[in-house]
């Protein structure tokens, strides 16, 4: 039987006389919890919501004597956040510890909360869980499960400047897509679908985390078809990934379409190692968008060779190409370097599948009622060519170590080199930040 | 009246741009709107559009020519288009070139609130209202901004997509359907409760002051003769109002000395939702007295097509009596407000003026930021060949490295520069 809400005790007790044909099985859950209850001890939990599942809620209980922190690994949220590695005392394992001060405006611990609500509402295993949350004087502690490659936007940072092998984008974008389906299924639309809100696991699963911008579509119990709330705390992050939709706030409105656009930005940010628009303004981006501009992967189908020996002629001069859909001319932005004319190259020397392109192209059709939704994107060539890949993730990753986790402590007292160890993978592994 | 872009034909692809969406004005966040003159479609902000003309076709048609639209900046906010006019002022469109977040914004001219009894008081505790007020049935002010070298003020606030009187007015019969007045009173209602928790009473409830978001939710704005009751004051009475005539109570038609205050805003509320259900007021006149005098009689009649509910609703609200008035826990306890009425088909939405969704003005603004159509003269027709040509000799020009910056002013002045998939590297892309 399900425990929807077996923290609830006199909740429970209702059911129980409600329904009497399971009486027995229910009253042995009843006595299990109590149980439970009685291992765990005072409970700090602050939001009683969905447990993942009773052995789990078991093992990670709401106690900060439980959880030996380590490293910091990462920081978020403008820095109000940092993430840890840590070690939970019972089981020896290692978690991440995520930790919040709330000396934040009225609004972010709104965002705060809304994140932790949201994601403890939900189950699916393409979206990061929260094992449980602590609140401790100022602090929100949040324990989740160690993603040992870290963002998609560190591993870009760190190791593929120029962007991702396809088939290890199609295998991100594939589990993302199931994470994704089940929040719109749900009724949720994310609002902040980019490269640092997708984790990836020590075996190459894809988590979808960040649920700080997400809202629900449904209210007073009704599904609406569109919305219009404006995300408006911490914006400045999240706004060059938002479809055009979000950005006008007009009467049009928006739906889950939006997330599809944020994900085929994602798309190229992860094929071009850099996001769309991101030299712009945000007015400039706004505009470009409102244009109707639609950005696209760069390779050798998208990138001009005369325009790359024009610019190779004048590499002092400053000139970087750029393009667009409708304007494929040399244009400039204001500063160049050696850099980007390399990265340039080497769009030029990759050629992207045409399978890969028409799936950007399908997400970020300007019409959202013309972009495909999370489901059937699943269906998506692009998605399907690594249904029977033979390698994971993590090969298409290599040279990028992960940081291990798997059962480093064997006893206490061997514990601690081990921690060292991975302190090490962690520095050489240079993760800028951890986001959630 | 329309009007048509001049030479529209001529322009092709550019005559979009030119074209001023500026004066297509929708009404107004304000009742009292005088009919704009002509000479209002200038912007006297000297903006630039010294330039533009008009010239009489007949006397309907007015056909003109605005070059461009200038960018304007007021600290980090870019100016948009007019949407409205009241008594105090131009409201305006504005963007907020940070958060990227539409806004509106309210310019005050010192010299025009001189004029204006009581007009400098009332924006001041206006602000002060606002800014202590939190709620979403009330407008929120975002920020105030003062230049005093042109002794002008801008309150920026919340955007909202129109007013419910404009609705009214789109429709023949000035009514909307029950579904939809109630959905609206109910947020009036919850709206005013908070103000009165909040010790104000607002005094001038009206479908002109009565604003919808682009969600359809409704904020009350101008509380410009709104009062704050004393902390200690014993009850609510008051002993002014300056609000519309036709919302106006009995006691307040009757030059009563004092009066119960929150029991004005319930009448306000009742003429309000008497006028958005029948397309009528309850009590007219020809002139204020005549008008006053109607409602200090206090003869009124509920048309017949009002449902039982409704009209005992009504004569709940328009008692002539303020004490036996209802109060707004009574109004939220009656059957009516309780009531889930059925949607019907006839809702009425916002006319597509300027266009289908109310979509934002500036976008025409940023270009002019951005120096998207800054092109020479001899380039304005360029066709679609012609700017592979100029794609080429910009090429050239780039690679002659003697004349840097005579090169950057071209690039510059190119339309689309696209860069939006550049392949610079990311310089400090922390995220957060």
């Amino acid at each position: 039987m399900s425990l929807l809400c077996y923290r609830c005790l006199p909740c429970f007790k209702t059911r129980v006389s409600v329904s009497s044909s399971k009486l027995d099985e229910t009253e042995s859950s009843m006595e299990s919890f109590v149980k439970l209850q009685k291992d765990a001890g005072t409970i700090l939990e602050a939001f009683p919501l969905l447990p993942l599942s009773v052995d789990r809620m078991n093992q990670y209980r709401a106690n900060v004597a439980d959880y030996e922190l380590k490293t910091v690994i990462g920081r978020g949220f403008s820095g109000a956040t940092t993430i840890s590695l840590a070690r939970h005392r019972p089981s020896k394992s290692l978690v991440a510890v995520r930790k919040t001060n709330l000396e934040l405006s009225a609004e972010d611990v709104l965002l705060v909360q809304n994140e932790i609500t949201v994601t403890r509402q939900l189950s699916h295993p393409n979206l990061l869980p929260y094992y449980c949350t602590i609140v401790i004087n100022r602090e929100v502690w949040t324990i989740a499960p160690v993603m040992a490659y870290g963002s998609v936007q560190d591993l870009i940072h760190a190791h593929f400047h120029n962007g991702l092998h396809e088939l290890a984008i199609s295998l991100i974008l594939r589990d993302v897509l199931k994470g994704l389906d089940y929040l719109h299924h749900l009724g949720y639309v994310h609002r902040s679908i980019k490269a640092s809100h997708i984790l990836i696991s020590l075996n190459g699963k894809a988590c979808l985390t960040g649920l700080r911008s997400s809202i629900s579509m449904i209210r007073h119990g009704v599904r609406l078809k569109r919305i219009h709330d404006f995300p408006r705390s911490q914006i400045e992050t999240n706004m060059y990934w938002l479809s055009s939709q979000i950005l006008s706030q007009n009467l049009e409105g928006y739906g889950p379409k939006s997330d599809m656009y944020s994900l085929g930005i994602t798309a190229c940010e992860m094929g071009n190692g850099c996001v769309p628009f991101q030299d712009m303004a945000p007015s400039q981006m706004l505009l470009e968008k409102s244009n109707g501009t639609m950005p696209r992967l760069l390779d050798s189908t998208t990138v001009d060779a005369s325009m790359l020996q024009d610019k190779e002629q004048a590499v002092e001069a400053d000139s970087i190409p750029n393009l667009a859909e409708n304007d494929a001319g040399p244009s400039g932005a204001d500063k160049g370097s050696f850099d980007s004319l390399s990265s340039d190259q080497a769009a030029y020397k990759r050629t992207f599948s045409c399978m890969f392109h028409q799936f950007v192209e399908a997400c970020l059709h300007r019409n959202p009622s013309l972009r495909p939704t999370a489901a059937q994107l699943f269906h998506h060539a692009f998605i399907k060519q690594v249904r029977k890949l033979p390698v994971g993730l993590p090969v298409l990753l290599s040279p990028v170590k992960p940081l291990k986790d798997a059962d480093p402590f064997p006893n206490d007292m061997s514990g601690e080199p081990e921690v060292d160890a991975v302190t090490e993978t962690m520095e050489n592994l240079e993760i800028e930040t951890w986001d959630f | 009246m329309f009007y048509t872009p001049d030479q529209a034909g001529t322009d092709g692809a550019e005559s979009e741009l030119y074209y001023d969406r500026g004066l297509y004005q929708y009404h107004s966040h304000f009742d009292d709107v005088n009919p704009l003159p002509l000479d209002m479609m200038y912007d006297d902000d000297g903006d630039g559009l010294d330039d533009m003309f008009f010239h009489r076709v007949d006397s309907a048609e007015i056909i003109y020519q605005p070059r461009q639209k200038k960018a304007k900046m007021i600290g980090k906010y870019l100016m948009g288009d007019l949407l409205g006019e009241g008594s105090y002022g131009k409201v305006k469109e504005m963007l907020d070139t940070e958060t990227l977040e539409r806004r509106a914004v309210k310019i005050l001219k010192q010299k025009r609130l001189r004029k204006i009894p009581n007009g400098e008081q009332n924006v001041q505790s206006e602000i002060r209202f606002l800014r202590k007020l939190r709620h979403k049935n009330v407008i929120h002010i975002v920020d105030v901004l003062y230049n005093t070298e042109k002794q002008k003020m801008y309150l920026v606030m919340e955007y909202c997509a129109g007013v419910i009187q404009e609705l009214l007015e789109s429709v023949p019969d000035k009514k909307l359907p029950i579904y939809q007045c109630h959905k609206y009173f109910v947020q009036l209602i919850d709206g005013l409760e908070y103000l009165h928790s909040q010790n104000i009473v607002h005094k001038d409830i009206k479908p002109g002051n009565l604003l919808l978001s682009t969600a359809e939710i409704l904020k009350i704005i101008d509380l410009g003769v709104a009062e704050e009751l004393d902390m200690f004051a014993e009850d609510d009475t008051c002993c002014t109002s300056q609000g519309s005539p036709a919302f106006q109570p009995p006691e307040i038609a009757n030059g009563q000395e004092s009066f119960p205050g929150f029991k004005v805003d319930i009448w306000s509320a009742g003429v309000t939702l008497y006028n958005i259900t029948t397309g009528k007021y309850p009590y007219e006149g020809d002139n204020i007295y005549k008008l006053f005098e109607h409602i200090g009689k206090g003869d009124y009649t509920i048309p017949e097509e009002c449902d039982h509910l409704l009209t005992e609703l009504l004569s709940g609200l328009l008692q002539k009596d303020p004490y036996d008035r209802f109060t707004i826990k009574e109004i939220k306890n009656h059957d009516w407000f309780r009531k889930k009425h059925p949607k019907t088909l006839d809702y009425v939405y916002f006319l597509p003026r300027p266009d289908e969704y109310r979509s934002m003005t500036v976008v025409p603004y940023l270009e002019d930021l951005h120096n998207y159509y800054m092109e020479d003269e001899e380039e304005s027709y360029a066709g679609e060949s012609d700017r592979e040509q100029r794609g080429k000799r910009e090429a050239v020009v780039c690679q002659d490295m003697q004349k840097p910056m005579e090169k950057k002013k071209r690039r510059r002045r190119r339309r689309n520069i696209i860069s939006c998939i550049s392949v610079k590297k990311i310089t400090g892309c922390a995220q957060s």
